[in-house]
């Protein structure tokens, strides 16, 4: 007959815990039973009910434990044993258990909100299924001594690789401008943004349709499909949507459309989000001009066939626009889809971080703040050692190892730092509103498996870091020594403990520097002149009636009282990056490179709205309306590069038509301050304009503001006026500098503040220790400023110590944070010294209020016990 | 007063032992229970009444009677002693003097 076996390791585990008279009684019950059960219910849930009897067995009652002639102590019994002691240890020395409670929860809550912060920006565009074959093309762009990496390419690309490289699964083409425009049913009129996606892009990203075929929706050139919420506006439910006509009021690419799908918005974090999309076809139709190998509107993402290895198909692409264009200095590379959101810098043609800088810093704070208040615990523990010497002593004296040892004071560590782990969950609880305005981030608190384990693991480091040196240090103890009251601190144990301090307000002065560096810069940002004037400046878009009307609309505005001037521009005044090459201009030399120009089509009086300057010539003029279209303005980089003396006059090709230059504007920031002010050129069109510029007085913006309003009601009534202020959207360029200086300023608040908790406790302890010795030097006469003086000078040593360590650091990483703007301050002396005096004042003031203390303490008392 | 107090699980497992004689071993003992009293018995707690049942001196216990059937281990045999017999008994007294002095006319249902 066959016998069953059940779980090993649970027949094991039984005899490890159960006590040896009982356990073969025990085994050989169940063994029995599993027997029973093996042939009634199958191997599978025998073995589950094995076990679970196994585990009913750990009762204290089947428990091993000690018996008169054992030496051995039971890990249990020593475990009751350390906790009772723990406690007692919290209890009695409150001040140092509350500098650590404090201290660890601050650090574990700054540690548990970044690592939400950090999990949440390391989510980003993941959650497509073919992720790890989802790429998109990038191209580097060869310059005289530079690489310029840019995404977007070629409408013609994508269609082009699709059809030559049998590698590639789908490629899509994605518009890089959103178009923003009012969506209207036969009821209602919303205002949406859209995108112009090519016909297989359900195939190759994740977006759900709830309604619609993903090979079919983007089929029909008129198609388009919208999103769920922009659906049920529209026309109640989505249901209802399909098959509907929508027109779309926008000046370029508006017209009727069919909604052929509906979508729902993506429930992860995106760097794609829009309301609607339309066709690659319609977009290609409605701006023929761009549909070239020199002009770069899209992005172009695609998924590999399944196996594909990304290297060598890298290498086959790189030069596939010269094979189109053979003038052409692009080469082209593939990088992951999910890399777009996190490492979006370039530079030279290699990747050079981006947004996981922040990631890498913000952790990089977050362990900085946890082992400062570790620290904290360390020197608390080591230097109060000396109150420990006799239960160190008569412990080891009675047979006590040295692991015993680390076991106890590794554990108290441990139990604090899961006390604290309490506290810190409360705290984040209560600070995470906050925390997500500052980020701008909608953070929660999710049970998953991935934070909890994230917190137990970050707790158990905690009370790893800070138990670990108190343990070795205690446990190393000779009974024979500390039993007589000697305890030899040596220096090398000073110099740590001086050493830790050292480190902590090391860090704290780094980070005040920081905070200093990020917020004069981003003040230089606001307050630099940048070629134009961004105050009191309103932007609205062009809508509606506005289109037809857009000359008589101007000339009302600016009749209206407080209104400056009034203007159009097709895009974005703050941060234009489009880019076109291949032109070609009167007296052009041979040798020059390829220069790369930014481009704006504006409307008259645009240089006087926006208050630029003239350099040379004149600005566009409605006096000779019908020939401005034929004309162009340079800025004087371009003149500078194109190498043009005298530009006015000569002439310039673009895209085959040849232009006259009729002046030159001074330069202006048209990117943000990160960027060198690149060649750019004006065109006036005002009929391709997108968006309504209007300067107005300064102090009657409300009034002037309702004015405007009303006149725009003139022309759309149903069409909220919805507009924003130049300075604002200047401002939104630096919002991610922006948040890193308010959370720095938190952090290093954070930061200092547990080091000089730690210092408070230290403080305190010496002065503690040193009472007698103040005692005597006040009855020999000494004044208590001269003890004051006395308790001070240890600390003040080891801020000065910090300073001189953090400044040269802080310099060096200030620099390189700044290197990274082409505009940028100046690194000031006082930034520095500013940062290291205010972290001594403020170690001053929490050592000195110890001190003080322990100054005006009576001789007579502190004398007269033993 | 620990020790003497006879539970009402543990006076059912006494009572076990003694219907069982000669085999009343763990596993038994939980059979035995679960058939008369139609109860799931937790074969752990069993084994809890037992050793406690034995520091108080009402059982006795003896290995022997190892089988294929139980991976060749023997089993712990367990009978009562005279103090257990005792225990059960007094229980057993105690019960039928409260018996006795409910009075009958709550056993005929003369609820007024």
């Amino acid at each position: 007959m066959k016998r069953y076996q059940p779980p090993k390791w649970a027949i094991r585990f039984l005899i490890w815990f159960c006590r040896d008279d009982l356990s073969d009684a025990v085994l050989g019950d169940l063994q029995e039973l599993y027997e029973r059960r093996r042939k009634k219910i199958g191997k599978r849930r025998a073995d589950w009910l094995f076990i679970w009897n196994v585990l009913q067995f750990l009762r204290p009652f089947a428990f091993k434990h000690q018996t008169k002639n054992s030496s051995k102590l039971i890990p249990i019994d020593m475990f009751r044993h350390n906790l009772l002691l723990t406690y007692r240890n919290f209890k009695r020395y409150k001040s140092s258990f509350f500098i650590n409670l404090i201290g660890l929860s601050t650090g574990l809550a700054s540690v548990l909100l970044i690592f939400l912060w950090v999990n949440d920006e390391m989510s980003f565009d993941k959650f497509h299924e073919k992720n790890h074959r989802l790429y998109q093309v990038m191209r580097n762009i060869g310059e005289e001594n530079n690489i310029r990496t840019r995404e977007s390419n070629s409408d013609l690309l994508a269609t082009a690789l699709a059809e030559e490289m049998p590698e590639i699964e789908y490629a899509v083409p994605v518009s890089r401008v959103i178009s923003r425009g009012i969506l209207s049913s036969s009821q209602k009129n919303i205002k949406a943004d859209g995108q112009f996606v090519g016909k297989d892009f359900f195939n190759t990203f994740s977006f759900t349709l709830i309604q619609g075929d993903r090979n079919q929706v983007l089929q029909d050139k008129y198609s388009m499909v919208v999103s769920n919420d922009l659906a049920v506006k529209l026309f109640g439910s989505p249901k209802k949507a399909m098959g509907q006509t929508v027109s779309w009021d926008h000046k370029i690419f508006g017209g009727s459309h069919v909604i052929t799908g509906i979508f729902q918005k993506p429930a992860g974090n995106s760097t794609e989000v829009f309301d609607f999309l339309a066709t690659h076809a319609l977009f290609m139709e409605k701006s023929p001009m761009d549909v070239s190998w020199h002009s770069n509107p899209v992005y172009i993402y695609l998924t590999l066939k399944q196996g594909i290895p990304v290297d060598p198909f890298n290498d086959k692409i790189a030069d596939f626009i010269k094979t189109k264009n053979k003038r052409s200095k692009e080469k082209l590379f593939l990088r992951r889809y999910s890399d777009k959101y996190l490492f979006d810098h370039y530079e030279n043609g290699r990747q050079a971080g981006g947004r996981i800088d922040y990631v890498i810093l913000f952790s990089a704070i977050a362990l900085f703040i946890l082992v400062i208040a570790c620290i904290n615990f360390m020197n608390l523990s080591t230097a109060r050692a000396s109150r420990r010497l006799k239960e160190v002593g008569i412990k080891k004296v009675v047979g006590a190892r040295q692991q015993s040892f680390i076991f106890q004071y590794g554990g108290e560590a441990m139990l604090l730092s899961f006390i604290s782990l309490t506290s810190a969950i409360l705290l984040v609880f209560l600070f995470l509103p906050q925390f997500n305005f500052i980020t701008g981030k909608a953070l929660s608190i999710e049970l998953d498996w991935n934070l909890i384990f994230g917190a137990l693991i970050i707790t158990v480091f905690t009370g790893f870091v800070s138990g670990s040196y108190p343990a070795l240090y205690l446990s190393r103890f000779k009974p024979s020594e500390v039993l007589k009251g000697k305890l030899k601190t040596s220096a090398g144990q000073l110099w740590t403990r001086r050493g830790l301090v050292i480190f902590q307000f090391s860090i704290s002065i780094l980070l005040i520097v920081s905070v200093v560096i990020v917020y004069k810069q981003i003040d230089f940002a606001q307050s630099k002149h940048l070629g134009y004037e961004k105050d009191n400046v309103i932007t609205f878009e062009k809508q509606g009636r506005l289109n037809e009307s857009l000359a008589s609309f101007l000339a009302e505005a600016k009749n209206i009282s407080g209104v400056v001037n009034a203007t159009a521009l097709n895009g974005s005044i703050t941060n234009n990056n489009s880019g076109s090459g291949g032109h070609s201009w009167e007296g052009q030399s041979a040798h020059l490179p390829s220069i790369t120009f930014t481009s704006t089509t504006v409307g008259y009086d645009y240089i006087e709205t926006l208050g630029m300057e003239m350099k040379e010539g004149r600005s566009f003029s409605r006096k000779f309306a019908n020939e401005e279209e034929a004309k162009i303005i340079l800025n004087e980089k371009a003149v500078k590069m194109m190498e043009l003396s005298e530009p006015v006059g000569k002439w310039v090709k673009l895209w085959g038509t040849k232009r006259e230059v009729i002046g030159v504007v001074k330069d202006f920031h048209f990117q943000s301050l990160y960027k060198e002010i690149r060649p750019m050129f004006l065109l006036c069109d005002p009929g391709h304009t997108t968006t309504i510029v209007v300067k107005i007085n300064a102090g009657f913006e409300t009034t002037t503001v309702k004015k405007l309003e009303e006149l725009y009601h003139l022309y759309n009534p149903d069409i909220p006026f919805d507009f924003k202020f130049l300075d604002d959207d200047y401002e939104a360029l630096y919002r991610s500098e922006q948040k890193v200086a308010d959370l720095s300023r938190s952090f290093a608040g954070i930061a200092i503040l547990i080091s000089c908790l730690g210092l408070f406790g230290l403080a305190a302890f010496t002065a503690e220790r040193r009472v007698k010795e103040i005692g005597i030097r006040k009855i020999l006469g000494s004044t208590s400023l001269g003890i004051v003086r006395l308790l001070l000078a240890d600390f003040t040593n080891m801020v000065l110590i910090a300073i001189v360590v953090a400044l040269p650091v802080s310099y060096l990483i200030a620099k390189s944070w700044l290197n990274g703007f082409a505009y940028k301050i100046s690194l000031e002396w006082w930034f520095f010294i500013g940062a290291g005096l205010m972290v001594l004042v403020i170690a001053w003031s929490t050592v000195g209020i110890q001190a003080i203390k322990a100054a005006r303490v009576n001789p007579v008392k502190c004398l007269k016990d033993e | 007063m620990k020790g003497t107090h006879l539970g009402e699980f543990e006076e059912l497992v006494l009572l076990t032992v003694g219907i069982l004689f000669d085999d009343a071993y763990g596993l038994a003992i939980t059979d035995e229970l679960e058939k008369r009293t139609g109860r799931r018995v937790i074969i752990s707690s069993v084994h809890k009444s037992l050793v406690r049942l034995e520091e108080k001196g009402y059982l006795k216990s003896h290995m022997g009677g190892a089988t294929k059937l139980r991976g060749g281990r023997e089993k712990r045999l367990y009978l009562l002693t005279n103090a257990g017999i005792n225990a059960v008994n007094e229980a057993k007294q105690l019960r039928n003097t409260m018996w006795d002095a409910v009075p009958k006319i709550v056993w005929e249902g003369g609820m007024l």
